[in-house]
């Protein structure tokens, strides 16, 4: 403990625009040491990260790299101090070999040194060893499984014997085994002498690993400690659990169109270029039900909900009440009564709030829309004190709201909620969790909810879906989600 | 151990004007018009010929084929898409017009080939984007030299004069007359067909984009088109229609230059999409879409053309009048931001 502080952040605050992403955080990390930085999605923890690193710059508050104030410096100053950052996505270069990538990272920065030297490409051997790379040297990333991407990462990111290394969200997408071997990796980089700051949203994946946690939520530090008193912290248990769940789900077998259900999704696979999206996706949706899609970010909700809007090109079936609606524009489908409430907040942000309501409303007649409108600004009362402001001046939470209200003009049978919860303060989830349960009690419409915050969308659903790595892994009732697979959670 | 949960809001509302916006469009009517009465008041100093009404109609015919053609450009820039083919349109449909002239046919016929073979190209265009999904800069550069080389492979070095002489009285007489009602200030000018029909097509257009729910539709596509799309709004649709409607007006920009000129060849129109580009864009219409008025097109319409006029009235070569139009376009988009930077930054 005695060692000095490699990295210390203190006062560090982020604003954008009217959002403050990062509040006021500090903390130290000594060489040697690992610190998690932990919190859910939209903590603010990406952007602390990217604070550190100079990708964005701090409007307040120190960074200091063993002992060298850096706040305000251009990343690529702050990189030669001594930062090296594994990115979560890699964008590696395509046309070089694994090799050459890696030794990308150690040319001279200086002009003047025209040519490399020989010892560079024997010290890029040497890393890529370091690291496990050396059989897949003269490979081009493309051919190489994702772990060795996320190797060749790591194997930039040290190139230069940096004194502070950061891990974006390390362990997304990789399997358990190569989860074992990647953090046998991280804990070499700890004891060669690195300081080491791992971020990720989730407290058990890094239990393993962090010597401390430092948690975050809505931008504030939520608890600081050892991995033990972190996870017993009570404010963490809340923030990722909630209070105890309750769950009104109501059967099955209660939905009258048993046999042909309003929408049923069969063998759904989606590519992007190479990386499979979806696969073999198949649900379905009774009408009149609420069914909640449970995942972490990158397992394929957005994609799966884009694919039933018409969006995204897909291979399968989808059906409408036994109709495929395969080859409806988006338009059709969305003026057909699926109507997806996207994630992020799609608005138009140079309108007013209202004229964001008329676009919904465009369809129907005055009166219709009239009373539309007076019937959202009852379930949303706040929209109605804020009908002429524009919506790119709204706070998160209202953003959301109108984005909510902006579908619900249109007067779906069926709709799609992508991610309402992203970054927003437990304050706007109850209010939106009532508009919902009160959509649920005094309206036929069906709903369909993609969520990584489990707390947000058991309470809300009929029945849950948990969809991991582009698959389907689980199908229930959100009251056996807790025994059966809940543990996976947090 | 465990801290209260952060519960305040982390979001703070900044406190604009409403309509914020608007208050910024207003503002770019308003330089427009203030850049117009002063285009109008130096040049009727310096030279005695500029308020005559004979001159301004003439004045207007310049212009109004652009100006025309201006007015669909706009809707494009407004929903992000853009047509660089105009002016190879405008030489493609004079051209097939002069054959069907040497054929025989009548002025309304004329016109009606005109607009056909624009529309055809505009299809062409709007099937690419809409349909191919590429990109729209890409594409009509693309036609642009296509239409263009078609027009050149066609006809040579060759011109068409054939013309009827209901098709010529069309673009060269004044469509309206001048008539004196007796009063000295109160008497009805003299108006050329072309710039009638911009009068009228602006109107149209105005109360088009600003006052039914297909207007905003079109800004809701430049504003977001993501979400555009998740309202339910045919995107892709009204962008095919815009590109066909470019087509269609650019097609008559041909008839409507051709009937003026009397003859044509093909290099007719040279580079006449970028003096379109630019009357939109100095119109307060936004390249990164969603943001513009058909008043402000108009007026830029109005100040661009009588300058060009005062400034030819002075025997002022081309070439400073295009570094004047240039300094101008740059002077106004960067004056509101100059301005909004100091502002803001105190």
């Amino acid at each position: 403990m005695n060692a000095p502080a490699m990295l210390e952040v203190s006062g560090l605050t982020k604003r954008f625009g009217g959002l403050v992403a990062v509040k006021d955080i500090g903390f130290t990390v000594n060489s040697g040491e690992i610190l998690g930085l932990i919190g859910p999605n939209g903590s603010g923890k990406s952007t602390a990260m990217k604070a550190i690193v100079g990708i964005e710059k701090p409007n307040a508050g120190s960074v200091r790299i063993d002992g060298v104030e850096v706040a305000g410096w251009p990343s690529h100053r702050i990189a030669r101090l001594g930062v090296g950052m594994v990115f979560q996505h890699s964008r590696p270069l395509h046309r070089q070999t694994v090799l050459e990538n890696i030794t990308l990272a150690l040319l001279p920065d200086s002009l003047l040194h025209l040519f490399h030297d020989r010892t560079t490409e024997e010290r890029a051997r040497r890393i890529a060893e370091r690291v496990g790379l050396t059989p897949v040297l003269e490979r081009l990333p493309a051919t190489l499984p994702f772990a060795d991407l996320r190797r060749m990462e790591v194997a930039k990111a040290i190139a230069r014997d940096p004194k502070v290394v950061l891990v974006d969200e390390p362990f997304a997408g990789l399997t358990s085994k190569e989860t074992e071997t990647f953090a046998g990796l991280i804990r070499e980089l700890r004891d060669s002498g690195h300081a080491i700051l791992l971020v990720d949203h989730n407290v058990k994946s890094v239990a393993a690993l962090a010597d401390r946690v430092f948690a975050m939520y809505v931008g504030e530090r939520i608890a600081e400690g050892t991995v033990e008193e972190v996870m017993r912290d009570e404010t963490v248990r809340r923030v990722y659990l909630g209070g105890k769940l309750e769950t009104a789900a109501r059967k099955e077998a209660a939905f009258a169109d048993r046999d042909t259900p309003f929408l049923r999704v069969e063998k759904l696979n989606v590519f992007y270029g190479k990386a499979q999206a979806l696969e073999d996706v198949s649900l379905h949706v009774h009408k009149g039900e609420f069914v909640s899609v449970v995942g972490l970010n990158g397992a394929g909700k957005t994609t799966l909900f884009n694919a039933i809007s018409g969006m995204v090109p897909y291979s399968g079936e989808i059906y409408r009440e036994g109709r495929p609606l395969a080859g409806q524009s988006a338009a059709a489908i969305a003026r057909g009564g699926i109507v997806q409430s996207p994630e992020g907040r799609d608005l138009f942000t140079d309108m007013s709030v209202r004229e964001n309501l008329d676009m919904g409303g465009q369809h129907l007649d005055a009166a219709t829309a009239k009373e539309r409108i007076e019937w959202l600004f009852s379930l949303f009362p706040i929209l109605k004190t804020r009908q002429k402001q524009s919506a790119g001046t709204l706070s998160g939470g209202e953003q959301q709201m109108l984005t909510i209200a902006r579908s619900l003009m249109m007067n779906p049978d069926m709709l799609i909620l992508d991610e309402p919860t992203l970054g927003l303060a437990p304050v706007i989830l109850e209010q939106i969790s009532k508009a919902l349960e009160k959509l649920r009690q005094t309206t036929p419409i069906t709903v369909l909810l993609g969520e990584q915050n489990v707390t947000f969308a058991l309470p809300h659903a009929d029945r849950v879906y948990v969809l991991e790595h582009s698959r389907i892994v689980w199908e229930g009732e959100p009251g056996r989600f807790a025994a059966e697979i809940g543990a996976d959670y947090l | 151990m465990s801290t209260p949960l952060p519960t305040e809001e982390r979001y703070a509302v900044l406190d604009r004007a409403p309509r914020r916006l608007g208050a910024t469009l207003l503002r770019w009517d308003v330089i427009l018009l203030i850049l117009l009465v002063l285009t109008v008041a130096v040049n009727a100093i310096v030279s005695p010929y500029f308020l005559d009404v004979y001159n301004l109609a003439d004045a207007t015919s310049n212009f109004s084929e652009k100006a025309i053609i201006a007015l669909a450009m706009a809707l494009l820039i407004l929903v992000r898409d853009i047509d660089l083919s105009v002016a190879a349109i405008i030489a493609l449909a004079a051209m097939v017009i002069g054959y069907a002239a040497e054929a025989g046919f009548g002025a309304p016929v004329l016109f009606a080939v005109g607009i056909g073979v624009g529309i055809l190209c505009g299809v062409f265009n709007g099937f690419l984007v809409t349909c191919v999904r590429l990109p729209s800069i890409v594409v009509t550069i693309g036609t642009m030299s296509l239409f263009r080389g078609l027009t050149q492979v066609i006809l040579g070095d060759q011109a068409l004069t054939h013309y009827p002489q209901g098709f010529l009285n069309l673009g060269q007489n004044y469509f309206i007359p001048f008539v004196k009602t007796g009063i000295r200030w109160l008497f009805i000018p003299p108006v050329p067909l072309s710039f009638l029909i911009f009068l009228v097509l602006a109107a149209i257009f105005g109360i088009v984009l600003h006052k039914t729910a297909v207007g905003r539709q079109l800004f809701a596509i430049g504003s977001n088109p993501v979400a555009a799309r998740f309202s339910g709004i045919p995107v892709d649709r009204l962008r095919f229609i815009l590109f066909v409607l470019s087509g269609a007006l650019s097609g008559l920009g041909g008839a409507l230059l051709a009937a003026r000129l009397g003859s044509m060849r093909s290099n007719m129109a040279f580079g006449w999409e970028l003096d379109i580009v630019t009357m939109v864009i100095l119109g307060g219409v936004s390249i990164a879409g969603g943001v513009g008025s058909i008043l402000g097109v108009f007026l830029a319409v109005l100040v661009l053309g009588l300058v060009t006029f005062g400034m030819s009235l002075n025997n002022i070569p081309g070439q400073v009048v295009s570094v004047y139009t240039g300094a101008l376009l740059i002077a106004v988009i960067a004056i509101p931001r100059i301005f909004e930077r100091l502002r803001r930054g105190g």
